[in-house]
């Protein structure tokens, strides 16, 4: 009897002990579930947190009780359901706070049940059995290639995370291509690719006699048979080569050209001075001489070389040049390419670029830096 | 009148000796907007600039056995703007200290008679392309990220086609002769632009 009345003592404390735990651990979900639905407009992340430590600190105080050494083993009692009634019963509804009205056989299933479902509990002894079948050894591969995958999983996970973050705009998409860029600098560079509009065969202005001449402009042809008639014979194998190669550079003559082809025609011999077509629109700060570099010098000394001709007026250079054109007034060099072509040039050079190479007030601007 | 007194040597200082520094890359058409949106981040707060442009390239060819080339560019968007003629140099590719290509320079403004100009002097032209972009900078940096086209009849600057589905970028330095320093800057932008575009020193030798 002793031993009854004590066990009956141990049972009554720890369920006081449980029943008090219980009603903390409702305590708190219930305030809980009154912030979540009443405060959901200003609740905090921490403060939700917060809620959830508390639930599981108070979780595991019960599991703690429950599994206290003291504490009988509560399956082993077995609770009989004594009276069913359908009719409403306020004491109950009192304990329960409403929630159970009445003790009926509706509800006695499910409130007084101390075991899983059949089925739950066929399938859980199942689990134990085989995993009571598996060896210590096997377990613990199994244990490990479970972990290894969940890290392995974990890691791609996060490099994506990193990858979305630090790329920003399409990770795996290319940006750029690197034959593309070869490609655009050797066009930019050396015109790899693009339009080439040299005729094939054809030589620098160093070679006579060849269609090389040939980028002086279209409609320049005009001027070139005015200055034939009054030229030495020995121009015409040249000048035709260069109206053959012209004749393939359709519409590149600007329009202040042609007028000035006209009025040379007219005045074939009193080119004495040109007036400017049009002042240079840009300030002298932007006129640095041109840049010859040291690898460029070998045309420097050509151009200079030209000048010196052009300081003796009756120089066989300008066969057919008047005594009244004033070669001083050539502040700029011409490039020598043969004496035959050079003189063919000066001539259309009173039509090319008129204000910016004859007048003599532009030496301030001459592009060469020989003044 | 007599004529002015010649000298045999080049002229040095002042704007003839500078040096251009610079880093090419690209970016494919699908990017650009990418990277515009980049650099309008890093470089200097300024409107958005954009150019039309048309180049062309002269050679004229002497005893020396490389041709001289100048470049001729007109803005094609803007009335008025002067023509812009370049020289460049040979382009050195220097060692690995020195991050960036270098390349002697001379940038002049000009009247719009330049190509006639050129012409009478014996030049002819190599070929002509127009480039379209845009146009930023950062201190003295600049940096152009322009598309390249081809011209298909000479001298109609309307009948084009685009020469690949990238845009060219390129970061350019002129600073005076000796101021490898700039090309550590240019190295850290460059960084910068990573992994969108990876500006490097090629050396144009290698693609000819």
């Amino acid at each position: 009897m002793p031993t009854e009345q004590r066990e009956e003592k141990q049972l009554e404390a720890s369920l006081d002990a449980l029943l008090s735990q219980v009603a903390d651990l409702k305590n708190s979900l219930g305030s809980f579930i009154y912030k979540l639905e009443n405060e959901y407009d200003r609740l905090t992340w921490p403060s939700v947190l917060d809620s959830f430590a508390l639930l599981s600190g108070q979780l595991n105080t019960l599991n703690k009780v429950l599994k206290h050494e003291k504490t009988p083993l509560f399956r082993n009692q077995v609770i009989i359901p004594l009276v069913l009634s359908p009719d409403r019963d306020e004491d109950l509804m009192r304990q329960t706070e409403g929630r159970v009205p009445v003790f009926s056989h509706e509800v006695v299933p499910d409130h007084l049940r101390t075991k899983p479902d059949p089925e739950v509990e066929e399938q859980e002894k199942q689990l134990t059995t085989d995993a009571a079948r598996i060896g210590a050894d096997a377990a613990q591969k199994q244990i490990q290639s479970l972990n290894k995958m969940c890290s392995n999983l974990l890691e791609k996970i996060s490099k994506e995370e990193r990858e979305a973050e630090s790329g920003g705009l399409r990770p795996n998409k290319q940006t750029f291509n690197p034959a593309d860029t070869n490609a655009l600098v050797a066009a930019v560079a050396f015109g790899k690719g693009l339009s080439n509009w040299r005729p094939s065969g054809s030589s620098g202005p160093g070679q006579p006699g060849q269609p090389g001449a040939g980028t002086i402009l279209t409609g320049a042809s005009g001027l070139q048979q005015v200055q034939m008639s009054g030229a030495p014979s020995q121009q015409q194998p040249m000048l035709s080569g260069v109206q053959m190669a012209q004749a393939g550079q359709p519409g590149k003559m600007p329009s202040g050209i042609k007028t000035n082809i006209k009025s040379a025609s007219m005045h074939p011999y009193q080119r004495s001075r040109v007036t400017p077509l049009r002042s240079f629109p840009t300030t002298q700060s932007v006129y640095n001489p041109v840049p010859l570099t040291r690898s460029d010098c070998s045309l420097l000394k050509t151009l200079q070389f030209l000048l010196c001709f052009q300081k003796k007026p009756n120089c066989s250079i300008w066969p057919s040049r008047p005594a009244t054109f004033s070669h001083s007034w050539l502040h700029f060099p011409f490039f020598p390419f043969t004496t035959l072509k050079a003189s063919v040039a000066s001539g259309s050079l009173t039509v090319a670029a008129p204000g910016y190479l004859y007048s003599p007030t532009s030496s301030p601007h001459n592009p060469l830096g020989n003044s | 009148m007599e004529a002015p007194p010649v000298t045999m040597m080049p002229v040095t200082g002042g704007t003839i000796n500078m040096m251009e520094y610079l880093l090419q890359g690209s970016v494919l058409d699908h990017s650009l907007e990418s990277l515009i949106h980049r650099l309008r981040g890093l470089c200097d707060n300024m409107e958005p600039e954009t150019f039309l442009d048309h180049e062309m390239v002269f050679l004229l060819k002497g005893q020396q056995a490389s041709p001289f080339v100048l470049r001729a560019r007109r803005s094609m968007d803007r009335a008025g703007a002067p023509w812009h003629l370049r020289y460049l140099g040979q382009p050195e590719m220097g060692d690995k200290n020195r991050h960036a290509l270098v390349r002697n320079c001379v940038d002049i403004a000009t009247s719009e008679n330049l190509t006639d100009f050129l012409m009478e002097m014996g030049f002819r032209m190599d070929h002509e392309f127009v480039a379209r972009g845009h146009l930023f900078r950062k201190g003295i940096m600049k940096i152009v990220v322009y598309k390249i086209f081809r011209i298909l009849t000479p001298g109609n600057t309307d009948n084009t086609e685009a020469l690949s589905l990238s845009y060219l970028v390129e970061l350019s330095v002129v600073a005076p002769a000796g101021q490898d320093v700039v090309s550590d800057d240019m190295r850290n932008f460059a960084e910068q632009l990573k992994p969108l575009v990876h500006l490097e020193k090629i050396d144009p030798k290698r693609l000819m």
